[in-house]
């Protein structure tokens, strides 16, 4: 796993294709027609990507939906999702001036 | 002139025959009866030799038979392979044939289930092999239920309907131990071939654990997914619909469309009918409990 500089700002890929089901959402990648799985929080992720994100700014986020989990846990998992997204094309690193 | 050549000049004897709504021929190589060891194992299917009035397009299917096995070719397998015995071949054609009834349309989707009419409702439960599905179809016919299909269901993605394919269920054997008494022996009377390891279920074509003809449409009563955990209790519950979407995103094949425009089908069609997931052990558990969706919402 790459832990992101914490200067990263992180922003979800356009041309995306979304659906929907129940809490959760799935994606496809046309060109590849690769389909991925969010569950609730994951689809919460993906919505705050919409905007140009810091993997802090993800952890504050879930820090405050989340408030008994122990902070270094969600740093973890938020690096270990945003790296995931990045290595499958779904999120990309936004340019600096965003 | 030369010598006259009397000589017999044997060949390969070579039967073309249309199933059904299939668009191309099948071609039997010294192997035409096996033609109707087939067609008895479908409902629905016209199965005839090919006109020879009618331009013959290349064979979809051809069963060649050897000295001691068959050798199968279709579109779908690369070079042939090879079968022992009847009751494979007739396997593994069903299996290429379904493939071919599929390649045409766009708009069907197939979905690996199993499917019976339990009161008026079509329960479809989406699963591949080894989860038991084909052994509850019996059991579910056995106890009155009209068969739908054990394997393979088409569902048309405009309509959300499903088609019946009209094949005979077939079972791995032997039985499982925990098969009640009653049904085993309806199972075991309604065996039409057979072999080592499978055996095909000759169901009734009317009456209680009819076998639906091919061309039969229903709109989706139910889908249940299937958990089998052993010494687990036995439950209905409803079920997260996001289960059945990857479950059919894995378990579906056809519907050649872009998954983009796929994916909003599928859930349109995971929203038309309530989602449960049936815990079972053994026995006549999932039987019983999808029974019990005959009175449900």
């Amino acid at each position: 796993m790459t832990i992101p500089s914490s200067e990263t700002r992180f922003l979800r890929k356009g041309g995306l294709s979304v659906t929907e089901v129940e809490d959760d959402i799935f994606i496809v990648i046309p060109e590849t027609e690769d389909i991925f799985h969010l569950n609730n929080l994951g689809r919460a992720l993906w919505a705050l990507l919409a905007e140009p994100s810091s993997a802090a700014e993800l952890a504050d986020a879930v820090a405050e939906a989340f408030p008994g989990e122990a902070r270094e846990k969600i740093a973890r998992d938020i690096a270990d999702f945003l790296d995931k997204m990045t290595k499958q094309k779904l999120v990309t690193a936004a340019p600096k001036s965003s | 002139m030369g010598m006259m050549d009397c000589g017999r000049i044997v060949t390969d004897d070579t039967a073309f025959f249309r199933f059904g709504p299939v668009a191309r021929p099948v071609a039997f190589v010294n192997c035409a009866p096996l033609s109707q060891t087939i067609a008895a194992r479908l409902n629905g299917w016209a199965v005839a030799p090919w006109p020879e009035t009618t331009a013959r397009p290349e064979p979809v299917i051809t069963v060649t038979r050897r000295e001691n096995d068959y050798a199968l070719a279709s579109d779908t397998i690369k070079g042939e392979e090879i079968y022992e015995g009847d009751t494979n071949i007739v396997c593994a054609f069903i299996a290429e044939l379904v493939m071919a009834f599929g390649a045409a349309d766009p708009e069907t989707l197939f979905l690996h289930a199993g499917g019976a009419v339990v009161g008026d409702r079509l329960v479809i439960y989406p699963a591949r092999g080894k989860t038991g599905k084909s052994t509850l179809t019996a059991e579910l016919a056995a106890r009155g239920a009209r068969v739908f299909t054990d394997d393979v269901v088409p569902v048309n993605l405009e309509t959300g309907k499903a088609m019946a394919l009209g094949i005979e269920p077939h079972l791995r054997k032997p039985l499982p131990d925990a098969l009640p008494a009653a049904e085993r022996r309806w199972i075991e009377d309604h065996v039409s071939i057979a072999n080592a390891r499978m055996a095909y279920l000759g169901l009734p074509r009317a009456g209680a654990g009819a076998l639906a003809p091919l061309g039969e449409t229903r709109r989706i009563g139910a889908f249940v997914l299937l958990k089998r955990n052993e010494g687990a209790r036995p439950r209905l519950e409803s079920c997260p619909r996001v289960d059945l979407m990857k479950l059919i995103i894995r378990q579906h094949f056809g519907a050649a469309r872009p998954a983009p425009e796929i994916l909003p089908r599928f859930k349109a069609l995971i929203e038309s009918a309530p989602c449960w997931r049936v815990t079972y052990s053994g026995g006549d558990e999932a039987a019983r409990l999808i029974e019990e969706l005959a009175s449900k919402p």
